[in-house]
């Protein structure tokens, strides 16, 4: 009975700890809800077997926008890459049209 | 077996054709297929792995990165990314500089390229017996394992020159890795080739690196021009990582 008390007690005590302090929880969420990083990672495998690190860290205030504009960045990488040795991508990459003045 | 036999007989008696002939004909159309697992790794970063393939035709050794694609003749064709040429002694390999060099150009350098020292260290991997082998190639230290039961001084790409077979191995630093992950006869239903070869290694690692840095002052030109550009502005983390050391 004892036992139980205490344990109620701690679990009062810490509730209130919680809700009446500027608790580093809810900063941190603030924190990442005002701004999102997203790294989206990759590798282009060249095929004289040599890589280029394509990835992208984008911020956005949303976390869907970050990851989109970081994902959108390194297929761009992909691309960029694939035209500079000579290559032309793949339609599934999506790739932007490029001017002959703008080709790498 | 003994109706081919019996058949093969009677073609050269019938025809007087030269029975050695006949055993090319018969046997010498399948080459040897390797399939290697190949792994990029840095730190911090997802792992990137690949299929790789050494052709071994003869006295010619083909090396590519991905399965390759089925023409219209039922023949598969890739880009050779390395050719090794044992009866000429030169390997060829692939090094475009767009567009001045297409994808087609390719480089000779020697074969082979590399001096080993084997070690009296030994592994069983997937039931091949393998010694141990380091060099310092380029830039970088590898160390790998041979079979000393495939008597095949050949690997992946410009791996070789070792009393057999180059199983397994990676650089010092553990970034790039391969694996040996099968081994067979094939048919050869393979159209491997290269195209022109326009220099040596000396004369190709002098026009890569005054390409090279081309490509990064356009780079850094499209960052200027438009520092908000999704693909090349900040976060945009382009980073070029080669086998051999080209820009020193």
């Amino acid at each position: 009975m004892k036992k139980l008390f205490i344990f109620f007690m701690a679990v009062a005590v810490s509730t209130f700890a919680f809700a009446s302090s500027e608790t580093p929880l809810a900063k941190s969420i603030l924190k990442s809800v005002s701004k999102c990083t997203v790294t989206a990672y990759g590798t282009y495998h060249y095929p004289n077997g040599n890589n280029v690190d394509v990835s992208c860290t984008k911020s956005a205030s949303s976390c869907a926008q970050a990851q989109a504009d970081a994902a959108n960045c390194r297929d761009l990488n992909v691309c960029n890459a694939v035209r500079s040795f000579g290559l032309e991508p793949s339609p599934t990459l999506n790739c932007p049209k490029v001017s002959e003045f703008e080709n790498p | 077996m003994m109706k081919k036999i019996i058949g093969i007989f009677v073609i050269c008696f019938l025809g007087f054709i030269p029975i050695s002939k006949i055993y090319a004909f018969v046997y010498g159309d399948s080459v040897i297929k390797i399939t290697y697992k190949y792994s990029f790794t840095e730190p911090g970063r997802p792992e990137y792995n690949d299929e790789e393939f050494l052709i071994i035709d003869g006295n010619k050794s083909f090396f590519f990165i991905g399965e390759g694609k089925k023409g219209k003749d039922g023949k598969i064709n890739a880009r050779v990314s390395q050719m090794k040429d044992w009866e000429n002694h030169n390997l060829y390999f692939m090094g475009p500089m767009y567009p001045e060099y297409s994808l087609d150009s390719y480089w000779s350098d020697s074969l082979p390229a590399m001096k080993w020292t084997i070690l009296n260290q030994f592994l069983t991997i997937n039931n091949n017996y393998c010694q141990k082998a380091v060099t310092t190639f380029r830039g970088r230290d590898y160390t790998v394992f041979f079979a000393v039961n495939i008597p095949i001084q050949d690997g992946p790409w410009k791996f070789c020159g070792l009393p057999g077979l180059i199983v397994m191995g990676s650089d010092s630093k553990g970034i790039f890795k391969f694996e040996m992950t099968n081994f067979e006869k094939v048919p050869n239903e393979f159209n491997l080739g290269i195209g022109k070869v326009n220099g040596d290694y000396n004369r190709y690692k002098t026009l890569f690196k005054k390409w090279h840095l081309r490509r990064l002052e356009k780079d850094k030109a499209r960052k200027e021009a438009d520092p908000n550009c999704l693909g090349c502005g900040e976060g945009s983390n382009v980073r070029y990582v080669f086998y051999e050391n080209l820009l020193d």
